[in-house]
């Protein structure tokens, strides 16, 4: 009864369950990635359609959560629908001390249900729900809302769920969990639709021993205090991460309006401090972390035709969704941009890929590539109802247009053209930063496309990092993921990575009765990336298929105009490291 | 449930050690009336700045020296949204009633009033009725996996790690 080793198979297409203790595995391979790559590897036919029932979802959790403070993330691996290749998705809110109290340190869901169904782990037993009379809500806050009143366990599950963009397999649509955190990335939601499944609840309330329960409360103490006394974690504390609008801004990094440029006029407007002083009415935090990052916003509304009636919302607003939703779309005005945050929210689409898309859109439209009767309302940059009725459309689709544009910005832009405006690397549409070279070097070669993967935009805010070759630079952004693989394996919340140093963390895991080093530590990142890596390409990745879009070359970055040769010789230098890698990481084959 | 969750009948060292625990709490709480102290119990500061974080939950499953968990099974108080974190946060543990519906109703003698209110809790001579979980008016006792209660019993440990001013130990009249 130690950690939480054990696994929750869910089989969907027979309301079946079994729990198998994988503690081999678990010490092995940490938990969280490093372990969900391993399950998915076992679960899932790499050339299963990610929209039918082979497609496997693996839910994860590591030995840090709920041991220590601001390990509060789940990591989620599936196939995803949008680049047809692994998806992996990060997520806070509840999940992971659910999952972890609830006694696991993994939950697979295969299959899929004949009709809709939601799921309730409640401890150590699995429910399975009708959900025909919550399918079809749109409202991801209101299937949220109605679950939650019907089931018990209030303050110690999560309820994981579905808006209306997953139930019509948007394949950038997200699950959402504590109404305000999202799986976001990649396409979850979509799959859980072609699952018929609305919503997986998990009900969690046991606990287990520390190894060394004197070493557990003082390294627990320590962290503690790290986090709150000293600056590591300032940044999320005061304006949460919209605290890069600003100076994203100023240098000249802010993509704005499809990337036709990088600075916006009315970034001020929408930046943190903004949002801060006009809007922000409460900060809530994930379960087991005292930093609180995240922002709520109060968006108070009149009603149009009464007077004295007003509607009060509350939305949950970041970096991510500010940049995409607002200057990307030009959208300077603050309300405006809510409502859009909103609509995301409520609909469970992707932020990021829904404002890349319409931005997309919004210069296909200008250059005539496309006309108002596929985009059925007139879209300009800058006008938030417009982008409001698309949203809808999104998830409508009425026609051919919406229904590609619901693909994701690859393959609408392979049916309308506009490839070199359509933002997005390894089909994942991009992220918030247009710094130089090692943010879309990082976009390209982390394993799944997100700025987080590397931090290649941190990297290019760095003073060296003018000097640095190619080389350089692909050294610098694979070792920054190597060790985010052991982040993501603990599992931590990557804003918490000044915290969890190496040293701490092999401080941190030794009470728990797990004794490693920082050089084993950095070992198995390595391991974990290769295997990844391995995973993604038996899924079909390869470099070559990989996409620069051309506008990324027309709009100057605060390192200047960045050159494609450039790009070029990092990726080829990549390419043989890579092989490298991977071909040291097989298992030499045993002699006979 | 797992048999690792039953605990054994207890040793003779344990037992030792329990009435010396006593003995030693015994003297500190005499010492503490020689000085005339009031008793001290958890109370809420502000509630409204509750991120809904659970860092109390947590530190509860850990307050005891010898015995931390991980988990929050034994925690006496619980973190939860107000129908939805749009809402806002809140924490319900023992208000600490001058006549604790949950004490008659213990057939055991497992739970007795606690000077400033609230309860004192024997686990030991508790045999999981559940009755206590019934009685609370305000369902802030909770069911542990053993079907024993777990109750705030005000020791302030929580309080320690509040990251937001949310709760507070502080001395209440007697």
């Amino acid at each position: 009864m130690n950690a939480r080793t054990k696994v929750l198979k869910i089989d969907l297409s027979r309301y079946k369950y079994e729990v198998e203790d994988r503690s081999e595995l678990f010490e092995q391979w940490l938990g969280g990635v490093g372990v969900a790559v391993q399950l998915l590897r076992e679960e899932m036919d790499v050339r299963a359609d990610p929209l039918s029932e082979d497609n496997v979802i693996v839910f994860a959790i590591g030995p840090l959560t709920p041991a220590y403070p601001m390990a509060s993330k789940t990591v989620a691996l599936f196939k995803s629908p949008l680049t047809g290749n692994l998806g992996e998705s990060h997520a806070g809110g509840r999940t992971a001390t659910s999952i972890a109290n609830a006694g696991y340190g993994a939950i697979i869901i295969k299959g899929a249900s004949r009709t809709p169904v939601y799921v309730v782990v409640d401890n150590e037993k699995v429910h399975f729900r009708d959900a025909r009379g919550i399918w079809g809500i749109k409202s991801s806050l209101t299937a949220g809302r109605i679950i939650a009143e019907r089931e018990k366990g209030r303050g110690m599950r999560t309820v994981m769920r579905i808006g209306g963009a997953g139930e019509r397999l948007v394949r950038y649509a997200c699950v959402t969990t504590e109404t305000y955190r999202h799986f976001g990335r990649l396409g979850l939601g979509a799959v859980f639709g072609s699952k018929k499944l609305k919503a997986l609840v998990v009900i969690g309330r046991g606990s287990y021993k520390p190894a060394d329960a004197a070493g557990y409360r003082r390294v627990y103490e320590k962290i503690f205090r790290t986090a709150l006394e000293s600056d590591v974690m300032n940044k999320y504390h005061l304006l949460g991460t919209p605290v890069n609008v600003n100076p994203l801004n100023e240098l000249g990094a802010l993509p704005t309006r499809n990337l036709k440029a990088a600075r916006f006029e009315k970034a001020e407007e929408i930046s943190g401090e903004a949002f801060a002083e006009f809007n922000l009415g409460r900060r809530v935090g994930c379960s087991h972390c005292p930093i609180a990052c995240i922002h709520i916003a109060v968006l108070r509304e009149p009603y149009e035709e009464e007077s004295y009636f007003y509607k009060t919302i509350m939305i949950s607003y970041d970096y991510e969704p500010i940049y995409a939703l607002g200057s990307m779309l030009g959208v300077g005005s603050r309300d405006g941009l809510l409502k859009l945050i909103h609509r995301v929210e409520v609909l469970g689409l992707d932020a990021m890929s829904t404002g890349v898309c319409l931005a997309w859109a919004t210069e296909a439209l200008e250059k005539g590539l496309i006309s108002e009767e596929d985009t059925l309302v007139r879209l300009r940059f800058g006008d938030h109802e417009a982008y409001l009725r698309a949203m809808d459309f999104l998830v409508e689709q009425p026609n051919d247009f919406y229904k590609h544009l619901a693909q994701g910005v690859e393959k609408a832009s392979d049916a309308y053209g506009g490839k070199d405006f359509a933002l997005a690397f390894g089909g994942n549409e991009m992220p918030g930063y247009h710094v130089g070279y090692a943010t879309h070097l990082g976009y390209l070669i982390g394993l799944r496309h997100s700025h987080l993967d590397n931090a290649g935009y941190s990297l290019d805010q760095k003073a060296d990092v003018r000097a640095m070759t190619p080389k350089e630079i692909v050294d610098s952004l694979v070792e920054e993921e190597i060790w985010r693989q052991v982040l993501s394996s603990l599992v931590v919340c990557f804003f918490a990575r000044g915290v969890y140093k190496p040293g701490t963390v092999v401080e941190a895991l030794e009470p728990l009765g797990i004794k490693t080093s920082e050089e084993e530590l950095r070992e198995l990142g390595r391991r974990i990336y290769a295997e990844k890596l391995r995973l993604k390409m038996d899924m079909g990745f390869t470099l070559d298929a990989l996409r620069l879009p051309r506008r990324i070359f027309e709009t100057e970055t605060p390192h200047g105009m960045l050159k494609e040769e450039f790009f070029r010789e990092a990726l080829d230098y990549y390419k043989q490291k890579i092989e490298n890698l991977i071909k040291l990481r097989k298992k030499p084959k045993p002699s006979i | 449930m797992n048999p690792d969750m039953l605990r054994p009948f207890p040793t003779l060292m344990h037992q030792i050690r329990y009435h010396l625990s006593t003995l030693v709490m015994a003297v500190i709480l005499s010492y503490g009336s020689k000085k005339k102290s009031m008793p001290k119990r958890l109370v809420i500061k502000d509630i409204e700045k509750c991120v809904g974080c659970g860092v109390c939950m947590y530190a509860c499953a850990r307050r005891s020296v010898k015995d931390p968990e991980i988990g929050i099974d034994r925690s006496g108080i619980l973190t939860t949204s107000l129908s939805g974190f749009e809402r806002g946060a809140t924490v319900i543990f023992c208000r600490a009633c001058e006549e604790p519906p949950c004490v008659p109703v213990c057939p055991t003698g497992a739970l007795t009033p606690r000077a400033g209110g609230g309860v004192s809790y024997k686990e030991d001579l508790c045999i999981a009725c559940g009755n206590c979980i019934k009685a609370c008016n305000i369902g802030a006792i909770f069911e542990r996996s053993d079907g024993k209660p777990a109750v705030c019993v005000h020791c302030g440990y929580c309080a320690k790690f509040c990251p937001h001013g949310v709760l507070a130990f502080e001395e209440v009249p007697a």
